[in-house]
């Protein structure tokens, strides 16, 4: 469906995607990074809006910058917000699936069923200036459904949205995917991406630094240190029975006091042993939690591996 | 590109410059040249020796095919990609296949149409308040010129709108008001302005050659007498040279508003 090889796009001296090969099947895809990795670079690259500085991409076995008549297998929803235009939702969408060589009638037919999808009922009628983010974001999405492409690209589809709208995004996206439709959903939040992808890419400063599912890239970390925090009433206690233990390579006091952070390159052991640990020692624990299970400690991994760092 | 890219971009077009929030610049392209007219008829309304058609001729010719349709395409055609980019609606047009060129073209006649019925309307008007609307032949001369300088100045403007599309109405001023001075600059340079061109059709279509308040045009070489047919040709290719470029390079640039990188 896609393949990028060597793919490098170049902004004058900063580099927006450095150096990426890969080859997506059909599926479900979430591109995942911090604000100003790169995602929308290579979403851009993709979608033939910016070409390559180097290497090539191709979509559907197409060069888009060669056959721009392949994008009509695609959708786009931007991360761009929509700006309050005077026209009627319906309308807009209209004209947007016209630009893909729909007639007026059948352009019509189709923004109204791709507006029943997302949910969107009688707002339709009045002008997206007077829409909430939620609504604009169904317009969006409604505009790139439309014609019913292959492949769907969201960028960042869950920004600014309330719970429900969040929700209802998730289950549109789900019920997309179970109709044999792929979706590359790029997001800077793990969990959204989740609850949609079972597939992950992770860029971070341009690059790739992971190609793979949940467990795959999870399965990429086990042999490297990673900290669980503990915050409870005696800090020094715990201290003495986590230095016995073999399956922790080393630890610090928080520094707070209140409790302690621990290294380890064995996460499943810790958290198994960790009740026997605390037998009849009094040591109340209030919270654990592991930060490298967050998205930017994940990153922050991966690119010390990819520096060579641990 | 089948034809329903670029009618659905000339429709959409068409459809937003109707609505009321448009109806002030209607106004303003219609009005102003109306005023210049009405109050030169007033002025002469008591003078013994009323004005000349010939001269009432040329101070229509310079405010309709001139000014009007000028400035009607300075606001629709020169800023018609920048519109897009700073609308945010680019990123949408750009990921359909064909829309640059729907684009580039549904615009162009948008801009041309909407220029050429303005300056119709404001033509009728203008020649009822001067008391000339029977002088038939000015009036076909006048709407053929109005076509063909729409034309030519859309396919300018629309280019300069690509090229520098930040800019693109500054640029579009800085153009007009050189091709003016250009144009009336007694050397061979005035041959490349659509001012010449259509000055030189004006005065070829009205055989006003060898009038005698024309003399100083003529010693100056401010007008040819070459066959009319070789002004349209001249003035045909150029717009269609123009409106190839600018789809060229359109297709080859990337123009994006990039947000979050």
């Amino acid at each position: 469906m896609i393949q990028l090889h060597n793919a490098t796009k170049l902004y004058g001296t900063v580099i927006g995607v450095n150096d990426i090969s890969l080859e997506l099947e059909p599926g479900a895809y979430g591109l995942l990074g911090p604000n100003g990795s790169g995602k929308t670079t290579l979403l851009n690259l993709i979608t033939g809006q910016l070409s390559p500085t180097m290497g090539t991409v191709h979509l559907f076995d197409a060069r888009v910058s060669h056959d721009q008549q392949v994008l009509g297998q695609v959708g786009l929803c931007p991360a761009m917000d929509l700006l309050p235009i005077a026209v009627d939702g319906i309308e807009w969408v209209k004209y947007m699936t016209q630009l893909y060589g729909f007639s007026a009638v059948e352009a019509a037919e189709r923004a109204h069923a791709a507006l029943d999808l997302v949910g969107l009922d009688d707002a339709r009628h009045r002008a997206i200036a007077g829409y909430s983010r939620g609504m604009k974001q169904r317009v969006k999405l409604a505009q790139a459904i439309a014609h019913e492409p292959q492949l769907l690209i969201l960028d960042e589809p869950f920004s600014g949205l309330d719970p429900v709208a969040r929700h209802d995004m998730t289950i549109f996206l789900r019920e997309w995917i179970s109709r044999g439709k792929s979706v590359l959903m790029a997001s800077h939040i793990l969990h959204e991406v989740e609850a949609v992808a079972s597939h992950y890419l992770l860029i971070y400063g341009g690059r790739l630094l992971a190609n793979g599912t949940t467990d795959e890239i999870f399965g990429m970390l086990e042999d490297y240190p990673r900290e669980i925090e503990i915050v409870c009433d005696d800090a020094a206690r715990l201290a003495l029975l986590v230095q016995q233990q073999s399956v922790v390579d080393s630890f610090q006091f928080r520094e707070d006091g209140q409790g302690l952070t621990i290294i380890t390159r064995k996460t499943l052991e810790v958290y198994q042993q960790l009740p026997g640990w605390l037998e009849d020692q009094q040591v109340v624990i209030r919270e654990m939690t592991s930060s490298d299970e967050s998205l930017q400690a994940l990153l922050e991994i991966l690119m010390k591996i990819h520096r060579g760092e641990i | 590109m089948k034809p329903q890219y670029w009618r659905a971009v000339f429709t959409h077009e068409w459809r937003n410059s109707l609505a009321a929030r448009r109806f002030f610049s209607w106004c303003f392209l219609i009005g102003f040249p109306v005023l210049i007219v009405g109050l030169l008829r007033y002025t002469q309304r008591d003078n013994p020796d009323p004005m000349e058609f010939l001269a009432w001729g040329a101070i229509v010719f310079v405010l309709i095919p001139g000014i009007c349709c000028m400035l009607s395409l300075l606001l629709t055609a020169a800023p018609f990609l920048q519109a897009e980019l700073e609308g945010r609606s680019w990123i949408y047009l750009s990921v359909r296949p064909g829309a640059r060129d729907a684009l580039l073209l549904g615009k162009y006649l948008y801009s041309v149409s909407r220029t050429v019925l303005m300056a119709t309307i404001t033509l009728v008007i203008c020649m009822a308040i001067g008391g000339f609307l029977g002088e038939f032949r000015y009036l076909l001369a006048i709407l053929v010129l109005i076509l063909l300088g729409s034309l030519a100045y859309g396919a300018i403007y629309i280019f300069i709108g690509i090229l520098i599309p930040r800019r693109a109405m500054v640029v579009a001023v800085i153009y007009s008001g050189l091709e003016f001075l250009l144009s009336l600059f007694p050397a061979l340079i005035n041959r490349l302005t659509v001012q010449f061109r259509l000055r030189s059709l004006l005065i070829g279509w009205m055989d006003w050659e060898n009038s005698p308040d024309l003399d100083f045009f003529a010693s100056s070489g401010l007008f040819s007498e070459v066959p009319a047919w070789q002004h349209v040709v001249i003035l045909l290719t150029m717009t269609v040279v123009l409106l190839f470029l600018a789809g060229l390079l359109l297709n080859r640039r990337e123009y994006i508003a990039i947000r979050d990188e």
